[in-house]
């Protein structure tokens, strides 16, 4: 991620600030910052949002295009997901600085996602073993200000909720040979369902105490942090532990319910 | 404990609301300003076919036959005599490199720091194997500007026993230019924290020490926990600060109270909120027309 350096006496203001329940711009340890969610603001894709989490943005584009199904999974469409860190969000991501981090991002959305009940991956299927609709997630970080998953999760949610997928017709010749026929109408689609679409949590912690929402200032003084992903009928779909620090598993429990309870 | 989630507003322009009488003359790069020959072009202009066309976004001012124009955001441009709050990037040999929002890194010469008792000698080799026991890499320090070098650089200096390490507090940063130029930048605010108001849009915000320290110079920090009650003065100048920032007002010591007081009906957190922002600078720019007029 980003860092910023901080002395070690800011670092020791923001450890006993969190302690009090008291962070620097006023929030309680599990308060959000105000965000902003707008949707359909790319017009050449299927699908599109942009979140503001403070000083974070996040760009979603979803472009729908027909190709084969997996091969153990002939009944089912897929998601790919790409996520580019410009150069913009910070200068350490100039060049190929941004990969690591890009990389580390899609396999957590491929494992978020990596079950049968967050998308209805049936619906993409336009016929079996031969066509189906492949969802291309490109996610792109304009501004990197701290706690990133979380606008993430929240920007493919809104992005996905946002697609159209154009309806089509599968005809069969007399030989045999199958035609796809898109319809024309532009309004004539179908969309998908993001009731299920899980929504990443990160609590970071920082002392004895975990924050949600962390800035990149509280990111700097936290030595570990846990991501979990949770539908809004609170199931849990994945988990993932980042920093160098431990974690107490007690620790552990308190967050959980935490997670669960957003 | 539930999310916000919102929709992006546009963003009022501040001219509506104010109705000033004297519309400053505002230009983008690639306006021309003027196609008057007889003038002579300043900072943030250039002649391209035979007019005056502007290079940086902002108001256009006149002094005679000079025409500049005031770039709005920009990097900080040292001036001697500035008050400056940085962030120690590199120790070197003898000097140390501090970051402060400039194009080039500010240098602190070993020579120009205060050694801690006060003492005045020729700085030794033994100093300049400890420097890094003074100031390390990501230390804040308070600094006065001693001098520009040619290619814009400044040299700063700590002589003095108010500037020198800064301990527990909030840095904000906002654009330099915000920042109004006055006596002291040194404010002791009566709601209870202190304030470093820096030339270089670095603003430093802590609570204010209960005895002044003389014999340390300011190098020992006081890791004490900072008390709650400071703690939330803390947080309220500081969400203050950075809605006055957003709302394009001049940061100083009169505006950054008015914006305290017209903020303490609301909670900490919900200043952050664009509606309470446009409330309380409002009320803010009323109270200092009232002061004025």
């Amino acid at each position: 991620m980003a860092s910023v350096a901080l002395s070690e006496a800011e670092k020791v203001y923001i450890v006993h600030g969190v302690q009090e329940d008291l962070r620097v711009d006023g929030r309680g340890c599990e308060d959000y910052r105000c965000v902003e969610v707008e949707t359909d603001v790319v017009s050449n894709t299927s699908g599109s949002a942009r979140v503001k989490l403070g000083h974070t943005d996040i760009l979603v584009g979803v472009k729908a295009e027909m190709g084969t199904p997996k091969l153990e999974k002939p009944n089912e469409g897929y998601l790919e997901f790409f996520v580019d860190c410009s150069a913009n969000a910070t200068p350490e991501f100039e060049g190929r600085g941004g990969d690591d981090l890009g990389t580390e991002i899609a396999n957590t959305l491929y494992r978020i996602f990596n079950n049968k009940s967050s998308v209805d991956l049936k619906s993409l299927c336009i016929s079996p073993r031969e066509h189906c609709w492949i969802l291309y997630v490109d996610v792109l970080l304009l501004e990197c200000g701290g706690n990133l998953f979380d606008a993430i999760s929240i920007a493919v949610k809104a992005a996905l909720f946002n697609t159209r997928i154009p309806k089509v017709r599968v005809l069969e010749d007399e030989e045999g040979s199958k035609d796809i026929e898109l319809s024309d109408d532009p309004y004539d689609c179908i969309r998908l369902s993001v009731e299920n679409v899980p929504c990443i949590v990160t609590l970071c912690k920082i002392g004895y105490r975990h924050v949600v929402d962390a800035t990149l200032q509280e990111e700097a003084c936290s030595l570990a942090s846990l991501l979990v992903s949770v539908t809004s009928k609170g199931v849990v779909t994945c988990m993932r532990k980042v920093g160098k620090g431990s974690l107490d598993p007690e620790s552990i429990f308190e967050m959980m319910e935490v997670h669960v309870s957003k | 404990m539930a999310m916000e989630m919102r929709l992006p507003v546009p963003r009022k322009p501040v001219s509506e609301s104010l109705g000033r009488e004297t519309k400053k003359h505002l230009v983008v790069p690639g306006d021309t300003i003027t196609t008057d020959t007889g003038f002579m072009r300043g900072h943030g202009t250039y002649i391209g076919e035979e007019k005056l066309i502007a290079s940086v976004a902002g108001p256009v001012e006149r002094v005679n036959k000079l025409i500049c124009v005031k770039a709005l955001k920009t990097r900080y441009n040292g001036e001697v005599g500035d008050i400056v709050v940085g962030r120690i990037t590199e120790v070197q040999q003898k000097r140390w490199k501090v970051e402060t929002n400039s194009r080039l890194d500010s240098v602190l010469l070993l020579s120009s720091m205060n050694l801690p008792g006060g003492e005045l000698r020729r700085r030794s080799a033994e100093d300049e194997l400890a420097m890094r026991g003074f100031l390390q890499e990501g230390d804040l320090i308070s600094a006065e500007v001693q001098a520009v070098f040619s290619d814009g650089a400044v040299s700063l200096h700590t002589r003095s026993l108010k500037y020198g390490k800064l301990g527990q507090g909030v840095l904000v940063q906002v654009p330099p230019s915000l920042v109004k130029r006055q006596k002291t930048h040194f404010h002791d605010l009566p709601c209870g924290a202190s304030v470093i108001l820096g030339n270089n849009g670095f603003i430093w915000i802590y609570p204010t020490p209960e005895h002044k320290e003389e014999d340390a110079g300011g190098f020992i920090a006081n890791l004490e926990p900072v008390s709650l009650a400071d703690r939330e003065v803390i947080s309220r100048l500081r969400n203050c600060i950075v809605s006055l920032v957003t709302q394009r007002m001049l940061l100083y010591d009169t505006s950054i109270l008015y914006c305290y007081e017209a903020s303490l009906p609301h909670q900490i957190k919900d200043i952050l909120k664009p509606e309470v922002m446009e409330e309380i600078v409002m009320e803010t720019r009323q109270r200092l027309l009232e002061q004025e007029g």
